[in-house]
């Protein structure tokens, strides 16, 4: 058996193990639709012959627009076998905030889902240095549409393998000056955190994806560990179809953020109100077999985890970021410390710091922000540590607990960090507003306002709330302001002039 | 439609459906979060038996907004 040290590797690996067994399921039409391990190595070998041969002299960057489906993981893969660099984005933002990440990412072939293709025209104006787009699904002018160039390439393979230590993928994550930042993972760092974990027994097992793509934590542990592990991946084709999907597939497992396991036990709450039998509940939801919840993204309060024992599901947290590929920790099943956030995976060095941040050490941590040495600076030291930029301590048992964030950044329950500064800055230049904070009150992104006294008008507040509209628009909505809060007086300020956050976190 | 729409929102929030009008929004005045609200949409499908496009029912604000979508793709 081969070693796995790309993955590129990974894809010939799990073809060579697991060949015609089911690499993943999705629904379409109502049917359900498996393809082999075998195929989709043949899929990739096809469009990445198609890669090579357009950029035959240079490593390219190419972008990712889309939800989970097989074409999508197949663009992924494809591009890793032409041993270059995918960069997925997420679907949920606007045309403009997708052109500046394919352009800050040096992208030169996107791929768009149904949903984007029409904006294809847009992007195409605004990313000038893209030299293909590239549809995932068919499309009426058909120009460019992968199944097409899958089919014109079928049973070729591209030439050469990446180095471990060569650039795998750039993911944009939130930070804390206002602009997203290309986290930069290597194929050692990706392969490092899908390998970390022992394997217990998993092949043949199904996992449900539900959580969107482009975030790593969906991608590491769903896509490269079913890859590794032989377990088949159940595409959920909707967040508004889970229940269904549990249904149809039957997964052993699921990766949730807490948002979305707090939903579904509130759902399995009222069905209990007609059917007192909890555990008859849990099994009608997830079915007989079902082994596991992970959750992470996000804190998950002991409450939930102790709702789902109720109705016979177990719940495991974990912990990570993207900047480590993302598992730090990982969740335990029939874990008792309710309050941890799992155990430190095998090969991660954790150390807290004097002040308490939680420190990482380990294969999976990155090489550092897309073009951004400044930013990289201020989160990986020299001698190779990468400050989480969270709070917390271990014990004893090698379990994590996290008591606070050091860095100004919103974590909601959904699993999307949002940075206030983002959101605020949009009203820098809007005469009513003096100042503005925006911040997490119980996950409903609150922006408090205290607005500008010189400022004349009949209702200032409704004046506020259209530009709130406004603002709202340009983002997905898990990053709309929900409620606005008007101040009668200013912040409360350093002696430099900068808001107290902290303060104003206090009153809540 | 209205109708059944308010018992669909009543069993993902605590709303009283007597105050629910088509001018309610569904996350300031209702308190949805962005999950239930997709998941409500879910349920929406299986109510009505139409298929719904996710992307354009999310923009939908209000429940007037939302009840003009379902009208439009149930005719």
């Amino acid at each position: 058996m081969k070693e796995v040290r790309t993955l590129k590797d990974l894809v010939y690996y799990a073809d060579e193990r697991f060949g015609d067994e089911p690499f993943c399921l999705e629904t379409v039409k109502k049917e359900v639709k498996p393809t082999s391990y075998h195929q989709f190595r043949l899929d990739c070998d096809s469009l990445g012959t198609w890669i090579q041969e357009k950029f035959p002299e240079k490593k390219v960057h190419s972008a990712i627009v889309g939800t989970t489906s097989y074409p999508y993981l197949t663009a992924w893969f494809g591009i890793q076998c032409s041993n270059n660099v995918s960069v997925p984005l997420d679907s949920a933002n606007n045309a403009d905030k997708i052109a500046d990440e394919i352009n800050r990412s040096d992208s030169e072939i996107v791929f768009l889902d149904q949903n984007h293709y029409a904006e294809k025209e847009k992007l195409s104006e605004l990313c000038p240095q893209v030299k293909y787009f590239v549809s995932l699904y068919p499309n009426n002018d058909n120009e460019l549409f992968i199944g097409n160039i899958i089919q014109e390439y079928k049973g070729k393979s591209p030439i050469g393998m990446p180095d471990e230590k060569e650039l795998s993928a750039i993911l944009f994550t939130s930070g804390t000056t206002g602009l997203s930042k290309g986290v930069m993972l290597s194929n050692e760092n990706l392969i490092d955190n899908t390998t970390c974990e022992p394997d217990e027994n998993y092949h043949g097992t199904k996992r449900m994806t539900v959580l969107p793509v482009h975030h790593v934590f969906c991608f590491t542990c769903d896509i490269l560990c079913g890859l590794w592990y032989g377990r088949t991946i159940c595409i959920n084709d909707s967040l508004m179809r889970i229940i269904k999907n549990l249904k149809i597939f039957r997964p052993d497992s699921v990766t949730f953020v807490p948002m979305i396991a707090g939903s579904v036990l509130n759902r399995m709450k009222q069905m209990a109100e007609t059917n007192p039998d909890k555990i008859a509940v849990g099994k009608e939801v997830f079915g007989e077999n079902f082994n596991v919840i992970f959750s992470g993204g996000a804190y998950l309060s002991p409450e939930i985890i102790k709702g789902y024992k109720e109705f016979g599901i177990e719940i495991a947290q974990g912990y990570g970021m993207t900047e480590c590929s993302p598992r730090i920790c990982t969740g335990v099943k029939g874990c008792t410390k309710l309050e941890s956030v799992g155990r430190i995976v095998p090969g991660c060095e954790v150390k807290i710091s004097d002040e308490n941040e939680i420190c990482v050490k380990s294969k999976s941590v990155m090489m550092g922000y897309y073009k951004n040495p400044e930013e990289t600076a201020k989160t990986l030291t020299k001698d190779g540590w990468l400050l989480t930029g969270d709070l917390g301590y271990r014990d004893a048992d090698g379990y994590l607990y996290i008591t606070g964030r050091k860095k100004n950044l919103i974590i909601l329950s959904n699993g999307e960090n949002v940075s206030p500064e983002e959101i605020e800055n949009q009203f820098s230049y809007f005469a009513p507003v003096k100042e503005i904070v925006v911040y997490d009150d119980n996950n409903c992104i609150t922006a408090e306002v205290f607005p500008n006294p010189d400022y004349v008008s009949d209702d200032i507040e409704s004046e506020i709330q259209k530009k709130i509209d406004e603002v709202n628009s340009q983002f997905p909505t898990a990053k709309h302001i929900a409620k606005l809060v008007i101040r009668e007086k200013e912040f409360p300020k350093t002696a430099s002039k900068k808001i107290i956050r902290a303060d104003i976190h206090k009153n809540i | 439609m209205l109708e059944k729409l308010k018992n669909l929102i009543c069993q993902y929030v605590e709303a009283d459906p007597e105050k629910i009008t088509e001018d309610s929004r569904f996350v300031e005045d209702l308190g949805f979060n962005s999950y239930d609200f997709i998941s409500m949409l879910g349920d929406s499908e299986d109510e009505f038996d139409f298929e719904i496009d996710q992307k354009t029912a999310v923009s939908k604000k209000t429940v007037g907004e939302l009840i003009e979508y379902f009208e439009d793709i149930s005719e």
